[in-house]
């Protein structure tokens, strides 16, 4: 009997509300001497197919992972990410050091300036993975936001790790004690 | 329930200053920086004599000033003997903002205060000191002659 068939191929899955309504549904329906039994099959199996998790016989097509859009994306970053890392190494900035580097900035001239300051927040994007810095720059804070794979940051070198207890340390802001914390 | 929450952590804190934990209420703490706009109170960096400046006109921009932009503002508070006095209506650069200004290689920069320098319609530098950093964006805005003045270029 199709309709038997179709429920034992649904019973080792994780069964979803849709699905499982479905097989109901058609188990009905046949009952009922309905003809769209063979359709609904169809039509189930293929909502099965959509998570690439589930592992099918052969004989039903399913979305590869290697297709998926995100899939693609992920790998292309960390292709640029080894890139850039083999090029050259960049520290692990994490919260909480303080880092000197070096940045060649085009823009108005091409001196290598040196800045120093206390990493309060770090993003992880890939390739985009950026930073904050927060320094005191002739009495006034002054807050950066620098791309941590940058070509224009020249050097990275860590002062100093402070113990934090927190990711993003935005409370700096309200606390700029006289000393380079 | 949030804002018991709220008085909670402020009793348990109870410091020296009003800070509260940032991850629980982002909108009350972590203010929003956004455009120099009219009744904007600006700091003066320069020794023209002027001390606090309110934002009456934004130059550029529909939503207001942004850094390296041109404001024209009316003198709040002034030094006794200066170049302005309290009440004059001036032009200024705004050489320091609170709101992040992004750079041509990805990077952005802010500062913790908002800042001008007052200037005559035509550009020119009223006063003959700057004090404080000032960042490299005036030079695309052909404000040299404060670039010259500056103590430190971020």
């Amino acid at each position: 009997m199709p309709i038997g068939m179709n429920f034992d191929v649904q019973s080792p899955i994780i069964p979803r509300d849709g699905v499982q309504a479905y097989g109901f549904c058609t188990r009905a329906l046949a009952a009922r001497g309905f003809s769209t039994v063979g359709t609904a099959e169809v039509s189930v199996e293929d909502e099965d197919s959509s998570s690439p998790m589930v592992e099918h016989p052969p004989r039903i097509k399913f979305k590869r992972p290697d297709k998926t859009a995100r899939h693609i994306m992920n790998i292309l970053n960390k292709e640029a990410v080894d890139k850039v890392r083999t090029e050259r190494t960049i520290p692990d900035v994490q919260p909480g050091c303080i880092v000197q580097m070096r940045v060649q900035v085009p823009e108005n001239k091409r001196r290598e300036s040196t800045l120093k300051g206390i990493v309060i927040a770090r993003r992880n994007a890939g390739i985009a993975t950026t930073f904050r810095l927060r320094r005191l720059v002739a009495g006034v804070g002054v807050e950066s936001v620098f791309p941590l794979y940058s070509p224009n940051i020249k050097e990275i070198k860590i002062l100093d790790r402070k113990k934090v207890r927190r990711a993003k340390l935005y409370y700096l802001r309200d606390r700029m004690n006289a000393l380079k914390k | 329930m949030g804002s018991v929450g709220n008085n909670l952590y402020g009793g348990i804190n109870s410091s020296a200053e009003t800070v509260t934990r940032p991850s629980h209420c982002d909108a009350i703490s972590q203010q929003i920086r956004t455009f120099i706009q009219m009744r904007t109170n600006l700091k003066v960096v320069d020794n023209s004599g002027a001390k606090r400046v309110m934002c009456i006109q934004s130059l550029r921009g529909k939503k207001g000033a942004r850094l390296g932009d041109m404001i024209i503002g009316s003198v709040k508070e002034a030094q006794p003997r200066g170049k302005v006095k309290k009440g004059d209506v001036v032009y200024g650069v705004v050489v320091r903002a609170a709101m992040k200004k992004g750079r041509s290689d990805g990077s952005e920069v802010q500062f913790d205060d908002n800042a001008i320098v007052i200037v005559n319609n035509k550009g020119e530098l009223i006063g003959t000191r700057v004090f404080g950093p000032v960042p490299h964006e005036l030079r695309k805005k052909k404000h040299l002659k404060i670039l010259a003045l500056a103590e430190h270029i971020v």
